[in-house]
């Protein structure tokens, strides 16, 4: 039952020959009725996208980067549960676990690996070296798919503990951004012994009656400071903007376009929300934009090699709790404010979210996957964040 | 006509609406009989106007008149065109004009007057368009008879597919064969003086035919023009759609063994197989062009529409809107009922007219290239359908997004329209909604029977997210494009009630819908890719769907229990103050033409009745 078996991953040639001839066949729709980004991805990107992925991309590329990584299977709770894992040649390097969300997979952090666990080549000390431990959730890429409901972010954060604990580690620390920062916020509010502190890029702070007014859509509550209003502003826009979110947690099962267009699941992967819908348009026409069209098509070629558009939209369904709320944490925080978030979390919300908030960071660039577009940016957050918990367990030892 | 004559000049017209006022000196242009008519705004509802042929044959002065008079009953539309001189000249050059009587066809007509005054030239896009215009024109005048003809046959023949495709190909030939010919014809009759002559000694004729139907049908055929349409898909498409549907790639089962996420995978599963291995396009596709079905240009929009007229003479037209994920598919079991009535158990009295458009982006319409078509618009397009048809007086009816256009026509209320159906009322309380959709508990204060319409609207808000979705991000659902199953997916889980009657026919069940109903919708989507260009009705609506609209014309109201939400008597007597008919049916739901059209045919007949 616990074993951890090694795994690696090859796609048949049959199923990449499918995919692209799935892509070529593809039919579109017309274009847009507008010359802006207001009503989704425009047409010209999914053409140029689709294009360059029947014609140019190469998933072995990223196949083999995968492969380069020691990865593994193990089952907990019942359910296969796929990971990398990445040991520090540094003795005293800090067990990570790195928790993606969605639309991602582990490809989002595969460029943060080796400046966490090998410090020395990227400009800094043995002394910022971290083991890595980085899992696919369930219903994403090669984990396994639940049959049965209940595998909600509460659950996913006990089967993540009981992962570390069976790689050996006794202390560790968690680091998530969008579900994987629910899920972290999930497990440090479940304080399990050995969990020394969490980091989020996608903090939940937000007070309780403040977020229930930005769902509503109400006017700016008085008394907020500019912060604080910014922030509400933010939130209020990005609760107009992700109705992908509520259609996957009420009928997930209707998106089975999803399953069987490779376009269609790019098309509705790459529209994130309204930024990273410009990123995205940006990236497919040429520009530098901190990810490549190869990031891009890695991660979808992905979810459509593993079938798991519908397994992973499960997630939402499951999940019974507001995504920006605080959780009840009170172990050690460090919070990353990355300026294109869904919303900046004003540092006076993640102070009473997190009464040990022992990391406060605004960036001036990146936004709701730093690791996958900023990984320097975020690399240097992880080791200073994380710096003043090593000290606790120096301390400790 | 005056679209195809105008077409050579590109400039933009804007449709005047009801009551509102031009700008001063601006050019306006109105539909007439073989040509448009234009006139220069003068200020306080006052045209000045080169009157030419503008009231029958004889040839007026320039004259001013009021926008009424000048728009005859026609809509009018602004000309954003340019102009060398400010407003007040343009004004003062218009009147300078006053009461000259050297009208030409050819020369100086109405639109060299307007140029004239607004920039000092002299000339007519409608004589140099003529020449590629008039092939058109003899074209549409030659259809206009072959439909006449067509539904001659039609009636004696009840609608024998075989005969019908006969004469479809017969009309082509004709159409082929005769287009050179009538455009040297034309070029002549209109060329000749004797045009003028012989229209100046007709006049009284011409005047006294318009109130009867065929002098309204040439009308029709003038001023834009309807053209016959049917429907092949190619073999081609029909296999490649058997291809897709084979290769189609499923999701695994969902977790649970409800519908609670959505449509369960061996429903899927069943539509797929049934759709790639018996279902049959051809059948739907024959019947429906049993029908007489045109296309005519709206707005600058084609707009398709089956058109079926009743052998009674007293028939009231109607016209019925369908929604989303809908198309004319879901009618067309209502119409030999609602055209016949005294085969299908009606009196003569109970006859109608119908006329059954799809809506824009939907089914054989065109697709808007740019934004604008919202509810309202197609609200008003319709009844410029309905006049162009030569309805002065007529009835609509919807549900689903048909019911939010039906009340919106209400509210805009455009002379004729004498009353509504719907099956799908605006009536909740503007608070009661907004607490629905905010899922607040209910509010204090309701009747049982609101209380339980109130949970039915808070439940339905929970489970149509793609109506958001579609509303906020519709080119990203590629997907619909894409793949058939997942369009047939998409569209069939409109909402929990109306997926419950859908799945269970494709277990077999033999009541409401049948397997080929649903297929037949989802393949007309399918052939015709407007998953997408459908979804943008949702982008492009600012109304709430269930809210009041302000509807103070006759309103018939039917409540069918599956419906999203059953709406209790007092929200639709409170939102319809001229209730003329409220009935609560046994059974039936959100697409009760489609699903019950007996008893949705019975409630038309019934709702109407006071209105004829």
């Amino acid at each position: 039952m616990s074993t951890i078996r090694p795994f690696t991953y090859r796609a048949s040639d049959a199923e990449l020959d499918e995919l692209r001839r799935r892509v070529l066949a593809t039919r579109l729709p017309e274009k847009e009725t507008t010359n802006d980004l207001s009503q989704g991805v425009p047409l010209a990107t999914v053409q140029k996208l689709a294009h360059y992925w029947a014609t140019e991309y190469d998933w072995r590329k990223v196949e083999a980067k995968l492969n380069s990584f020691p990865q593994f299977v193990t089952q907990i709770d019942g359910l296969d549960i796929h990971f990398i894992h990445v040991k520090s040649r540094h003795p005293d390097a800090l067990p990570l676990l790195i928790t993606h969300g969605w639309p991602g997979t582990i490809l989002h952090n595969l460029k943060i690996i080796d400046p966490l666990t090998n410090p020395t080549a990227y400009g800094c000390d043995a002394a910022n070296a971290f083991d890595v431990v980085i899992p696919s959730m369930p219903g994403y890429g090669f984990s396994g798919k639940p049959m049965t409901t209940g595998w909600d972010p509460v659950r996913i954060a006990r089967a993540w503990d009981v992962l570390i604990k069976r790689l050996g580690y006794t202390r560790y620390v968690a680091q998530g951004g969008d579900w994987g920062a629910i899920i972290t916020d999930l497990l440090a509010a479940q304080a399990p012994a050995g969990l020394l502190g969490m980091h989020t890029n996608m903090p939940g702070v937000v007070p309780p009656e403040i977020d229930a007014a930005a769902w509503a859509n109400a006017p700016t509550p008085a008394g907020l400071s500019a912060d604080e209003g910014a922030g509400y502003e933010m939130l209020a826009a990005t609760y107009r903007d992700v109705y992908y979110s509520l259609l996957m947690a009420s009928r997930p099962q209707t998106l089975t376009g999803l399953s069987d267009s490779p376009v269609g699941l790019a098309t509705f992967i790459i529209d994130f929300d309204r930024r990273l819908r410009q990123v995205m348009v940006r990236t497919f026409d040429g520009e530098r934009t901190g990810l490549t069209r190869d990031d891009v098509l890695d991660n979808i070629t992905l979810y459509w090699l593993t079938n798991t558009a519908v397994s992973a939209a499960r997630l939402y369904c499951e999940n019974k709790l507001n995504y920006f709320a605080p959780k009840g944490v009170t172990i050690p925080v460090a919070v990353s404010a990355f300026p294109d978030e869904l919303y900046v979390p004003p540092r006076s919300w993640a102070e009473k979210a997190y009464p040990q908030l022992v990391h406060f960071n605004k960036l001036d660039k990146g936004g709701h996957f730093p690791a996958w577009e900023q990984p320097e940016l975020f690399t240097q957050e992880l080791r200073a964040a994380f710096k003043p918990l090593r000290a606790s367990v120096a301390e400790a030892s | 006509m005056n679209g195809s004559i105008d077409h050579g000049c590109r400039t933009r017209d804007s449709l005047l609406r009801a009551g509102e006022e031009p700008p001063l000196a601006s050019h306006l242009v109105t539909p007439r009989t073989f040509y448009s008519h234009h006139g220069i705004y003068v200020g306080d509802g006052r045209v000045v106007h080169y009157a030419g042929l503008a009231h029958g044959w004889r040839r007026g002065p320039v004259e001013e008149v009021s926008l009424e008079r000048f728009a005859h009953g026609h809509h009018v539309r602004v000309r954003h065109d340019p102009t060398r001189f400010a407003r007040g000249e343009v004004v003062a050059r218009a009147r300078s004009r006053l009461g000259e009587r050297s009208y030409r066809v050819l020369t100086n007509n109405c639109e060299h007057f307007c140029a004239w005054a607004l920039r000092n030239e002299s000339r007519s896009a409608q004589v140099e368009g003529l020449y590629e215009g008039i092939e058109q024109q003899v074209q549409s005048l030659l259809i206009l008879r072959l439909d006449v003809i067509t539904r001659a046959i039609r009636a004696s023949t009840q609608r024998r597919s075989s005969i019908m495709n006969a004469f479809d190909r017969l009309a082509d030939f004709v159409r082929g064969t005769f287009s050179a010919t009538a455009s040297a014809l034309g070029v002549a009759l209109i060329a000749s003086p004797c045009y003028a002559v012989a229209g100046a000694a007709g006049g009284d004729t011409a005047a006294s035919a318009s109130s009867t139907p065929s002098r309204q049908r040439a009308t029709t055929v003038e001023t834009s023009a309807i053209r016959p349409f049917t429907y092949h898909a190619s073999q081609a498409d029909l296999d490649e759609l058997r291809r897709r549907i084979l290769a189609a790639r499923l999701p695994e089962k969902e977790p649970v063994t409800d519908h609670s996420q959505g449509v369960p995978l061996v429903t899927v599963q069943k539509l797929a197989k049934y759709w790639a291995t018996e279902y049959d396009w051809r059948k739907v596709e024959a019947k429906l062009n049993s029908y007489p079905q045109f296309i005519t240009e709206i707005d600058g929009l084609d707009i398709h529409f089956v058109h079926v007229k009743s052998k009674h003479p007293n028939a009231l037209p109607v016209i019925v809107t369908h929604g989303w994920p809908g198309s004319i598919i879901e009618q067309l079991k209502i119409v030999d009922p609602l055209v016949d009535p005294t085969a299908y158990g009606g009196t003569a009295a109970d006859a109608f007219d119908v006329v059954i458009p799809s809506m824009p982006g939907y089914g054989f319409s065109g697709k808007p290239t740019a934004t604008g078509w919202g509810p309202e618009r197609i609200a008003r397009a319709y009844d410029v359908l309905m006049k162009r048809l030569g309805y002065q007086r007529y009835v609509a009816q919807g549900g689903d997004w048909g019911a939010v256009i039906v009340d919106l026509m209400a509210t805009q209320k455009p002379a004729g329209l004498i009353g509504i159906h719907t099956n799908m009322p605006g009536v909740v309380p503007p608070n009661i909604d907004a607490a629905a959709f905010a899922g607040k508990p209910a509010p204090d204060g309701l009747s049982a029977e609101e209380k339980r319409a109130y949970e039915d609207l808070a439940f339905t808000y929970q489970n149509v997210y793609y109506a958001l979705y579609m509303g906020s991000r519709p080119q990203s659902l590629t997907a619909l494009s894409d793949s058939p199953v997942g369009l047939a997916t998409f569209m069939i889980d409109h909402d929990p009630r109306s997926l419950k009657l859908i799945a269970r026919a494709f277990d077999g069940e033999r009541t409401g819908l049948t397997r080929d109903d649903v297929l037949d919708n989802v393949t007309l989507f399918w052939l015709t890719n407007t998953g997408v260009s459908a979804a943008r009705l949702y982008r492009e609506n600012k109304n709430s769907y269930f809210s009041v609209k302000n509807v103070t014309l006759p309103v018939a109201v039917s409540v069918f229990p599956d419906e999203i939400v059953s709406v209790p008597r007092s929200w639709a007597e409170h939102a319809y103050p001229k209730l003329i008919h409220f009935n609560k049916l046994d059974k039936g739901g959100h697409f009760a033409a489609w699903e019950q059209p007996e008893l949705f045919v019975k409630e038309l007949r019934a709702g109407f009745k006071s209105l004829r």
